[in-house]
């Protein structure tokens, strides 16, 4: 299956920039977890560490197969998924008000996070499917492909992850060639629709947070106290940073899950706005990369395959960092490959190799 | 590839891009545009302060006995913390500090509102105990164990002042208060210069402790509080301690008092002496005594019963300041009438207009126990005190009228002077002399700030006429002269009538008679900065000598006349001839290792032109080789003490015995 020449073809700087990421990830896991509640500085970071370990297996796998073989196996995949959704809803575990997490052999399962990559792997497929978008009836499928597993993440209730969702159905549309008209069409029924999303589709905390969003001193003591304390702890980064280590505000958890939601905010303190606008530069190397394998796929398949991972990482690259600075709503969606936890970034992980994938395996002439 | 897919990739990557460059721009905003501000504001996030009080200044005693010190005390303080269980740690803390939950300021919703007074004001910590913990107090070890329960909770260590010898000369020291000036106040005490106070400050309010409050930093007992940074996690437990800014402690003060010599006087006074008198005069329990060395003017005791605790002074004011027996009155200070101690004065008045030189030439006076002068006194004539005991003193002279302090002799001095001077101004006459020998006048120790009392009333004509004049007005019928009765007169004479004097400014005026010169007492010997560089140091001031030479032409009497004055008050100590006409105090001071005179007095407490009790008297002065070179002046009032020989006299004895012991054994060591 695998040719030996195809190896001249794997996109080290998408890799190399990738695992650079991951490991710079668990660096600023560790200086943001010194001082946990577990009292071992280690405890986080010896975590992380193993789920890379455990990511770059996955990688291996997945860039083995062909990513043509998930064409027959679409429905099982797409199942399995709507019947994790589901699972986590009837048996999951609460934690902060929302159930996201199953328990599956000791291990704790966000299932959310696995569906971005499905959602990613079965849309690409569909869409290939339904050729050129030029009709009503062929988006109100890609939605309802999309729809039902969003409604699942909705009820969870994980706003951000649903909008994840979203943003990867309407970037894949896209690069499929909606038309304009279809475009306008479905962006006048989404303002018409807002409202009804507002008073019945969110909940109390939801509003809440995109209030607070709007202004965050209406809240100085809860969520916009976590903001405030974001916002202060990049701000005091200045130009260099603190050094690695060095932050106050994440060594004496003046920071709010520092190691998880809030981990931009570590970078922007300890490394300053030099080393934010590397990271940045990093991630859009990523995305760039990613985006290049969709304009050389040999097929439909693995361009939209490329695009729904590109259109991933940048949206919650975007929100993610844009919440810790207060231009974005606090909605809780992890950095990609550096936010401390084994779900999000093994889903990441296997996304990146999906794209690796189709750069294996990409048309000979370029352009 | 279709152009469509190229072109509609690259508005995808013109979006993202714009995208992070908004965000980028917001990174500009926040790091570099106000990274400094968000600096600060992390730094005041992460740091708490906490004042270390100074530890004020120390008050010693002579010989360096510590009179007022510093202890620790540890208070419960709290920082503002953001734990989402504020109230159960509130709670945890009530539980600890008051098991029993007796005590009313310990309480959840007290705290909090403390807190909350303090919200503007996060970086200081709320003290939550007024009262400060001992060392030791399991309550300290049980806060420090679980602490990580009380996240925000610490126990300050701050001085707090202690009196370690209790009420020993409490009217000398005072204590500390609240500051009661609101925020005017303490600006108008910055802009003298006064820094370091703060609306919770505690200030000096009385004596010592007052004296040297709000005073320039190079004479005040109040140091230059230092400052602690900590920092701190976000539940503001502390995490690091910072390099602290040191207090400064305060100067000390020392003091003239002999605090060994005046502690075991005043033992003995409230476990010995006073319950005895009170057996026959129930009624005394108000006693000032005063110790000065008359050389210089420095104060070795002062004494005032009843007295207080000067660490609780400010909590029990309004007990005190409401007690019958005035224990916030510092009795050396409070004026009384003289009775006989003032027959020494009546005598230099004499001699100063010739009336003792006429009575010299004349048939010697006999007393028989009353004055009978038709012309002068009316028919019933005036008594002496001897007649209570049914009897006369007999034949006296100017001596022997001292020694057994005979009204008969000094009624007849006083006619003389009378018929030297006119009934009009023969008061002013008493009333310069009194004045001149310190008394009635203000004795302006400076540091007795609060205790201060009345200054005494010498008699003048004027003051007596205005006296007439109100009794005229309020008595119509009445058509008496605005001049004295010669029987008014003769009241003053012997030290009854309209006059008042302090015990401090007797035994000043006893010391006038010791060594012919009177100083300007004084309590503070110097200041000291704590670094040991004397700061201030006083120095004995001369205000007035009594014998009239070339060089002193303000002066009363002659030498002789002086000596022969000092052998009447030495006489008054003294056993003569077989016992019968001894001094009136001649008993009490039998027996003394040391030279000894001085003066007693009944003064008869008169309200409303009636007899209501008697205050004892006494002040003499003492010396270890011969009478001419006197080293120590006590003067003792007890108030309705009932006689000068039977209830003060005893206690100035006490006090000598114990001045020449102390001398004896210290000279030994």
């Amino acid at each position: 299956m695998i040719d030996r020449r195809l190896f001249r073809s794997f996109d080290w700087s998408l890799y190399l920039a990738y695992l650079g990421v991951s490991l710079f990830g668990a660096l600023v896991i560790w200086s943001a977890s010194q001082n946990n509640e577990f009292g071992e500085p280690f405890f986080f970071v010896t975590r992380q560490l193993q789920w890379v370990l455990v990511g770059q297996i996955l990688l291996i796998i997945v860039i083995f197969f062909d990513y043509q073989l998930l064409v027959p196996i679409k429905w099982p995949i797409y199942l399995l998924n709507v019947a994790l959704l589901v699972l986590v809803l009837a048996v999951g575990v609460e934690r902060g008000g929302a159930v996201r997490w199953i328990n599956i052999a000791g291990f704790v399962l966000q299932p959310s996070e696995f569906a971005k990559l499905t959602i990613v792997a079965t849309l690409a497929i569909t869409v290939e499917q339904l050729g050129r978008i030029d009709s009503l009836w062929k988006v109100v499928l890609a939605l309802l492909h999309v729809g039902i597993p969003m409604a699942l993440v909705v009820i969870q209730p994980d706003l951000g992850t649903s909008l994840v969702f979203l943003g990867i159905l309407v970037a894949v549309l896209y690069v499929a060639g909606i038309t304009r008209q279809l475009i306008a069409t479905v962006a006048v029924s989404g303002v018409l629709s807002a409202p009804l999303i507002w008073f019945y589709g969110l909940r109390d905390y939801q509003r809440t947070r995109l209030l607070i969003f709007w202004d965050p001193s209406l809240d100085r003591v809860g969520a916009g106290y976590n903001l405030m304390q974001s916002i202060i702890a990049v701000g005091s980064g200045m130009f260099m940073g603190r050094g690695l280590g060095q932050g106050p505000q994440s060594r004496n958890n003046f920071l709010p899950e520092q190691h998880t939601d809030f981990i931009f905010s570590v970078v922007g303190e300890e490394f300053g706005f030099l080393g934010s606008v590397a990271l940045l530069a990093v991630f859009f190397f990523i995305i760039y990369r990613c985006l290049q394998t969709a304009a050389v796929a040999k097929d439909h398949v693995g361009r939209y395959l490329a695009v729904g991972v590109a259109t991933w990482i940048a949206f919650q690259v975007v929100v993610n960092v844009g919440m810790t600075m207060g231009v974005m709503p606090v909605t809780g969606l992890p950095l990609p490959f550096m936010t401390y936890g084994g779900s999000s970034y093994l889903a990441l992980t296997m996304g990146v190799g999906l794209v690796l994938n189709v750069h294996l395996r990409h048309r000979k002439i370029l352009f | 590839m279709d152009k469509d897919f190229a072109g509609r990739l690259r508005v995808m990557t013109i979006t993202i891009i714009i995208a992070l460059l908004v965000i980028v721009f917001r990174l500009g905003v926040l790091q570099i545009v106000f990274g400094a501000e968000y600096r600060r504001d992390a730094d005041e996030n992460r740091f708490r302060q906490r004042m270390q009080l100074a530890p004020r200044g120390q008050i010693l005693d002579s010989r360096g006995i510590v009179l007022a010190g510093n202890q620790p005390g540890f208070f419960v303080s709290m920082y503002h913390t953001r734990a989402p269980e504020l109230d159960e740690i509130l709670k945890t803390l009530t539980r600890i500090l008051d098991p029993l939950g007796q005590n009313p300021d310990i309480s959840v919703e007290r705290f909090k509102r403390l807190l909350n007074a303090n919200r503007f004001r996060r970086w200081q910590p709320v003290r939550l105990t007024e009262t400060p913990l001992q060392f030791g107090d399991p309550v300290l070890l049980e806060i420090d164990e679980r602490r990580l329960e009380l996240p925000g909770v610490f126990i300050d260590v701050q001085p707090v002042r202690s009196y370690p010898l209790g009420s020993l000369a409490s009217h000398v020291l005072g204590g500390l208060g609240r500051f009661t000036g609101d925020q005017q106040a303490l600006q108008s005490l910055i802009d003298r210069g006064l820094v370091g106070y703060r609306l919770d400050s505690r200030v000096g309010r009385w004596g010592i402790e007052a004296a040297f409050e709000f005073v320039p930093q190079e004479r005040s007992l109040r140091g230059i509080d230092g400052l602690q940074r900590v920092e701190v996690d976000h539940l503001s437990r502390i995490v690091a301690e910072k390099e602290p800014v040191n207090p400064t402690p305060g100067n000390s003060v020392k003091l003239t008092i002999d605090a060994e010599l005046q502690q075991i006087v005043e033992a003995w006074l409230i476990n010995e002496y006073l319950p005895m008198l009170q057996k026959t005069a129930p009624a005394a329990r108000e006693v000032a005594v005063v110790a000065l060395d008359p050389r210089d003017g420095r104060v070795r005791a002062f004494i005032s019963l009843p007295s207080f605790d000067p660490a609780l002074i400010a909590r029990d004011f309004v007990l005190l300041r409401d007690d019958a027996d005035q224990p916030l009155v510092a009795k050396p200070l409070a004026a009384t009438v003289p009775g006989s101690m003032f027959k020494p004065v009546t005598q230099i008045v004499g001699l100063m207009t010739g009336a003792t030189e006429a009575m010299r030439g004349r048939p010697p006076v006999v007393c028989t126990g009353r004055l009978f002068n038709e012309a002068l006194l009316g028919p019933r004539g005036k008594r002496c005190w001897i007649e209570a005991f049914g009897t006369g003193h007999g034949v006296v002279d100017e001596l022997s009228a001292m020694r057994i302090s005979c009204n008969v002799y000094f009624y007849q001095l006083g006619f003389e002077i009378m018929a030297r001077l006119g009934v009009a101004n023969v008061l002013d006459m008493f009333g310069n002399v009194a004045a001149t020998l310190g008394l009635g006048v203000p004795t302006r120790i400076p540091e007795l700030v609060d205790f201060r009392a009345d200054v005494g009333q010498f008699p003048t004509s004027e003051r007596f006429r205005d006296g007439i004049r109100a009794h005229l007005r309020r008595n119509p019928g009445d058509r008496r002269s605005l001049n004295p009765f010669p029987g008014e007169v003769a009241d003053i004479a012997i030290g009854q009538g309209d006059q008042q004097y302090t015990p401090l400014q007797m035994a000043n005026f006893m010391a006038m008679l010791a060594t012919g010169h009177r100083f300007q007492p004084f309590l503070v010997e110097r200041v000291v900065a704590p670094s040991g560089e004397i700061l201030e140091q006083n120095t004995p001031k001369l205000l007035a000598s009594l014998v009239k030479t070339a060089d002193n032409p303000a002066g009363l009497i002659t030498e002789p006349e002086w000596r022969k004055i000092q052998e009447g008050l030495r006489q008054v100590t003294q056993v003569t001839g077989l016992g019968l006409n001894s001094g009136t105090a001649a008993g009490v001071f039998r027996g003394t290792p040391y030279f000894s005179a001085g003066k007693t007095g009944t003064a008869e407490v008169m309200r409303g032109g009636v007899f209501v009790d008697s205050h004892g008297w006494f002040a003499g002065y003492a010396a270890v080789d011969a009478l001419t070179s006197p080293e120590i002046v006590v003067s003792v009032l007890v108030k309705h003490g009932r006689s000068g020989g039977g209830a003060a006299a005893p206690i100035a004895r006490k006090v000598l015995d114990e001045y020449f012991r102390l001398k004896l054994e210290r000279a030994g060591q």
